[in-house]
C-alpha cells in the first residue's frame, strides 16, 4: 500500500479511529503494529516473515550483546551485522553480483555461465535493514540499552509510515516515544498539522513530480540515442524536481501520518537545491540517510581522524558504497562516485572557496548555490540513466549547445517554470522551516492554497506511480 | 535518552487548524463541482453524461486522445443500450487488428455482432492494446458475460518477444469504469476537451450514435471475400492486380529478428498462462493476427525459433489459428493496411472458430475455393 493510493484512505481512516478509541497504550501500539504489518502485506504478503524474523534477530541479538564482553560481544555484532547485510546482499545485489560474475567469464573466454536468479526485491528492504543495523551498534556502542519490550521494538522497525521509503528513523530518537503514552492523547493541533503535510507531500508527488514533470523526464530518457542539448537539459533538471518531490513528498507525508497519531519522525529534506555546496548538499538531502552513513560508515572507517589522505578516501568509499545502496547497478555506483569527488574537491579546494564567498557576498552564495545544483543535476544524469552509456550521451550532448527545437520549448514550459519557483523559493526558504512560513501566511490564503492543493490531488491524478525510492 | 527526536523541524505551528481545514475543503469541493459541471458538458469520451451536452464529433475528435478510455466508455455504453450484449458467447480481445474483425472500419460497426453461422460475439478489443491490457479488460468485464465460453484472444508476437509493458492508460480507464467520479474531477478530460475545441473546425458537427447501439450482423459481401491463397477480389485491387501491380510477398511473420525463445515461453507463462488457469471451463483460441510485412529476409534463426516457441505454448493452453502471414491489399508503392485487413478480418475470426470447433477440416469463409484454412485440413 502506498499514500497515494485510494486503499490507504479507509486503511487510514480505521486506524486512527481505531488507535484514538482505544483506551490501552499498549493494545494502541499493538492495533498500529498489526496495522503496520497489514500495510506492509499490501506489496508481498510472505515478505512480511522476513520482517518479522529480522526484528526478532535482532531483538535477541541486542540483548545478548549488551550482556556480553570482549570478543564474544564483537561477534555477537558480526552475527547482526552479517544477518541484516546477508539478507539485503541476497535479496539486493545477488543478481547484480551474478551477472558481473557471468560477464568477467565471458570476457576471460569462459562459455559457462551460472543462471541469473529471479529474485523479487522486498519493498523497504534497505530501509528497516539500517534501522535494525543501526540499533543493534548503537546497542553494541552502549549508546543505547538493548529495548526490554519485543512490542516497542518490533513497532520501531514496522511502523508504516516510514516503513518503506523512510525517514531512517534511529530506536535513540524512536524507542523514548514508545513510553511515553501521553502521545496517544488527542490534540487537534498535531493531528491537523499533520493532515497538513500529508496534503503537501502528496502534492508534490501527485501534482508535480508524476504529472507536472514525469512526462517530461520520460520523453527525454527514452531518447538517449537521439538526445540533443536542450531535450537533455530538460529532462535532466526536471528529473532533479521530480526526484525530490517525489522523495521530499513521501517523506513528509510520512512524518504527517505519523504526527497524526502523535509519533515524531526525523527531518529528511531541508530545501537540497538551495545548498551553497556539496557538504551543505548532503545536510539537506536524504539526511536521515547521510546521517546514517556519516555515523557508522564514514565514523567506523576512521572518519578524518586517519589523516588527510583517508579522510579522502573514507569520503569517497562512503559516498560510493552509499550510491550501492541506492540499488544495484554500475549507474548508482558512479553517482555515488561522482558525489564522492564532489565532497573531495570541495574538501581540498575550501580555502579557496570560503575566501571567494567573504569577497563575493550574496553573489558568491547564489554563484555557489548554481554551481553546485548543475554539477548534482550532472550527477542525476547517471542516477535516472538507463545504463551508463546512455549517461555518457547524455553528459555529451549537455556539454553540446545547440538551437532549441521548437516542440520542445511549448512542451517544457510549464515544467521549468515549476523548476524555476522552486529553486526561488528553496533559496527564499534555505535558513527557515515549513512551519514558520505557513505560520505567516494569513488565514484566507492558508484555506485557499490547502484547498487548491486537495482539488488538485484529486483532479490531476493519473496512472498510480510509485514512489522512486521504493525500489531502493 | 532524549525524549523527543533532535533533528525534527516538523513541529506543529500554533493554528487553528480546524476551520482552516474547513475552508480548504470547502474551497476543493467548490472547485470539483465546477471542474465536474464543465467535463458532463464536453463528455469528450463520451461516458453518457447527464444534462446538456456541448456538439462535438467526439468519435473522430476525441477517440485517438486516449483509446483505453474510449474503448471502456463504449463498452459501458453498448452493455447498458443493449442488455442481450451480455449472452455473447465469445469474446475478442486483442488490439486495433483484433477489433478489426468486428468491422471497425465500417460506418455501422459495433462491439456487439452476430456471425453469419449465428453466433454472438462480443468485442473487448481495441487499438493500441498490447497483451496486459488486453487481459486486464477482459478480466474487468468477463463477469458481466456469464455466458461466453470462448474467448478470441488476438495475440501479437512481436510483444511476446519484448518484455516492455504501458498500462497506465488501461489502470486509468478501468478506474474510471469502477467509478466514473474520476471522468468528472479530473483535469485531463477538461484538457481534451480543450483541446478537440481547437480542431473543431476539422470535424463534421456529430455522428449519429444511434447505428453503434444495435447489434450488427456480420456477413461480408461476396466481392470483399478474398481466398487464401489472397488474390484480390475487391474492385481497386483488380485494378492493381490488372494493370500488374508487384505483389508483394510477406516472407516474416516480425519485425522483431532476434526473438529469444525462451523470454517468449516465458512471457506467455507469465502473462497468458495465468489467465487461462484462472478460467478453466473457458476455451482459448488464440489467433496470430496478420503482421507488418518484413520483406528483407525469410523467417530464420532466433526468429523462427522464437515464433516456434510462442505456437508450441498457445498450442499448449488453447487452440491456436495462424493467420500471421495473411496479407492485405498490396499497391504498387505499399501494403495499404496489411495488419488490418479491414474486410477480411471477421472472416479471419469466423474461420478461427470454425476450425477450433472441426479442426480436422471444413471450408473455409475466406477461401471459397474449397480449402479449408485449419491445420490439418485439406
Amino acid at each position: 500500500m502506498v499514500f497515494n493510493s485510494w486503499a490507504f484512505i479507509p486503511f487510514f481512516a480505521l486506524t486512527l479511529a481505531a488507535y484514538y478509541l482505544l483506551r490501552s497504550w499498549r493494545l494502541q501500539k499493538t492495533m498500529l503494529l498489526g496495522a503496520s504489518y497489514v500495510f506492509y502485506g499490501f506489496f508481498h504478503p510472505p515478505y512480511v516473515l522476513i520482517l518479522v524474523a529480522s526484528t526478532l534477530i535482532d531483538f535477541k541479538l541486542s540483548h545478548w550483546i549488551a550482556r556480553a564482553e570482549g570478543g564474544r560481544r564483537r561477534l555477537l555484532l558480526l552475527v547482526s551485522l552479517v544477518s541484516n547485510l546477508g539478507m539485503l546482499a541476497y535479496f539486493k545485489y545477488a543478481e547484480f553480483a551474478l551477472e558481473n560474475f557471468n560477464a568477467a567469464l565471458a570476457q576471460l573466454g569462459v562459455t559457462a555461465q551460472f543462471p541469473v536468479w529471479d529474485i523479487v526485491l522486498p519493498v523497504g528492504i534497505s530501509y528497516y535493514t539500517f534501522q535494525t543495523l543501526s540499533y543493534t551498534i548503537d546497542v553494541y556502542r552502549r549508546k543505547l540499552p538493548p529495548s526490554d519490550s519485543l512490542l516497542d521494538f518490533a513497532f520501531f522497525v514496522a511502523f508504516f509510515p516510514q516503513l518503506v521509503a523512510g525517514p531512517i528513523v534511529r530506536a535513540l530518537d524512536f524507542l523514548p516515544q514508545t513510553q511515553e503514552p501521553q502521545r496517544a492523547r488527542f490534540s487537534s493541533r498535531q493531528f491537523g498539522w499533520g493532515l497538513h503535510l500529508l496534503v503537501f507531500g502528496l502534492f508534490g508527488k501527485i501534482v508535480l513530480a508524476d504529472r507536472a514533470l514525469a512526462p517530461l523526464v520520460d520523453y527525454a530518457y527514452s531518447r538517449a540515442n537521439e538526445i540533443d542539448f536542450w531535450t537533455a537539459w530538460i529532462g535532466t533538471i526536471a528529473f532533479s524536481g521530480q526526484i525530490f518531490f517525489d522523495f521530499a513528498g513521501y517523506s513528509i507525508s510520512a512524518i504527517g501520518v505519523a504526527l497524526c497519531y502523535g509519533f515524531e519522525l526525523p527531518d529528511n529534506f531541508r530545501f537540497p537545491y538551495a545548498a551553497t555546496g556539496f557538504s551543505d548538499f548532503w545536510r539537506r538531502w536524504h539526511i536521515s540517510l547521510s546521517q546514517w552513513l556519516r555515523d557508522y560508515l564514514y565514523i567506523s572507517l576512521g572518519g578524518n581522524r586517519k589523516g588527510e589522505v583517508r579522510t579522502y578516501i573514507n569520503l569517497a568509499l562512503t559516498m560510493i558504497l552509499g550510491g550501492l545502496w541506492h540499488g544495484a547497478a554500475w549507474t548508482f555506483v558512479f553517482w555515488g562516485a561522482l558525489h564522492g569527488a564532489y565532497l573531495v574537491a570541495e574538501r581540498l579546494l575550501q580555502p579557496v572557496i570560503d575566501a571567494a564567498g567573504k569577497a563575493s557576498g550574496l553573489a558568491g552564495r547564489i554563484a555557489g548555490m548554481a554551481i553546485t545544483y548543475i554539477l548534482v543535476c550532472y550527477a542525476w544524469v547517471f542516477f535516472r540513466a538507463r545504463d551508463f552509456s546512455d549517461g555518457v550521451k547524455f553528459v555529451e550532448a549537455m556539454s553540446a549547445p545547440a538551437p532549441m527545437p521548437a516542440h520542445l520549448r511549448e512542451g517544457s514550459a510549464l515544467a521549468m517554470a515549476i523548476m524555476g519557483a522552486t529553486l526561488a523559493a528553496q533559496w527564499m526558504m534555505r535558513d527557515t522551516t515549513i512551519e514558520a512560513v505557513w505560520a505567516k501566511y494569513p488565514f484566507l490564503l492558508r484555506a485557499l492554497i490547502l484547498g487548491g492543493a486537495i482539488f488538485l490531488i484529486f483532479s490531476t491524478r493519473g496512472e498510480q506511480r510509485a514512489f522512486i525510492y521504493f525500489q531502493f | 535518552m532524549p525524549s523527543s527526536i533532535s533533528n525534527s523541524s516538523h513541529r506543529a505551528p500554533d493554528l487553528n487548524y480546524r476551520n482552516a481545514i474547513l475552508c480548504a475543503l470547502a474551497v476543493a469541493l467548490t472547485a470539483a463541482a465546477a471542474l465536474a459541471a464543465a467535463n458532463a458538458y464536453f463528455d469528450p469520451f463520451d461516458f453518457g453524461a447527464p444534462g446538456p451536452k456541448a456538439p462535438f464529433d467526439r468519435v473522430n475528435q476525441f477517440r485517438l486522445k486516449n483509446t483505453a478510455l474510449w474503448e471502456i466508455a463504449s463498452v459501458e455504453r453498448v452493455l447498458k443500450a443493449l442488455p442481450e450484449a451480455s449472452d455473447a458467447q465469445y469474446l475478442i480481445i486483442g488490439d486495433s487488428r483484433a477489433r478489426a474483425m468486428t468491422g471497425s472500419w465500417r460506418k455501422d460497426s459495433t462491439l456487439f455482432v452476430q456471425d453469419h453461422r449465428g453466433r454472438k460475439i462480443f468485442n473487448l478489443a481495441y487499438g493500441g492494446a498490447d497483451l496486459t491490457t488486453s487481459l486486464m479488460i477482459y478480466e474487468r468485464y468477463k463477469a458481466r458475460f456469464p455466458k461466453a465460453d470462448t474467448v478470441i484472444f488476438a495475440v501479437h508476437f512481436d510483444e511476446l518477444s519484448d518484455t516492455e509493458r504501458r498500462t497506465d492508460q488501461m489502470e486509468e480507464a478501468l478506474r474510471i469504469a469502477e467509478n466514473p467520479l474520476f471522468y468528472y474531477i479530473s483535469f485531463r478530460t477538461l484538457k481534451v476537451a480543450l483541446d478537440g475545441l481547437k480542431d473543431r473546425e476539422k470535424f463534421t458537427p456529430r455522428e449519429d450514435a444511434s447505428a453503434k447501439l444495435r447489434m450488427m450482423k456480420l456477413t461480408a459481401p461476396k466481392k470483399y471475400r478474398r481466398t487464401m491463397r489472397y488474390p484480390a477480389t475487391n474492385d481497386l485491387q483488380k485494378l492493381f492486380d490488372d494493370a500488374r501491380t508487384i505483389r508483394l510477398t510477406k516472407l516474416a511473420r516480425t519485425t522483431i529478428l532476434n526473438s529469444d525463445p525462451s523470454v517468449v515461453a516465458r512471457n506467455i507463462d507469465s502473462i497468458i498462462r495465468p489467465a487461462v488457469d484462472r478460467d478453466p471451463d473457458k476455451k482459448f483460441l488464440f489467433v496470430a493476427m496478420p503482421m507488418h510485412p518484413v520483406l528483407e529476409r525469410p523467417m530464420a534463426g532466433k526468429q523462427a525459433a522464437g515464433y516456434a516457441a510462442m505456437a508450441a505454448g498457445l498450442r499448449g493452453l488453447g487452440f491456436f489459428y495462424d493467420a500471421s502471414m495473411y496479407d492485405g491489399a498490396a499497391t504498387a508503392f505499399k501494403f495499404t493496411d496489411a495488419m488490418h485487413v479491414k474486410d477480411a478480418a471477421p472472416d479471419i475470426m469466423q474461420d478461427a472458430i470454425d476450425c477450433s470447433l472441426h479442426p480436422e477440416g471444413r471450408p473455409s469463409v475466406i477461401a471459397h475455393d474449397g480449402h479449408s484454412p485449419c491445420p490439418g485440413g485439406d
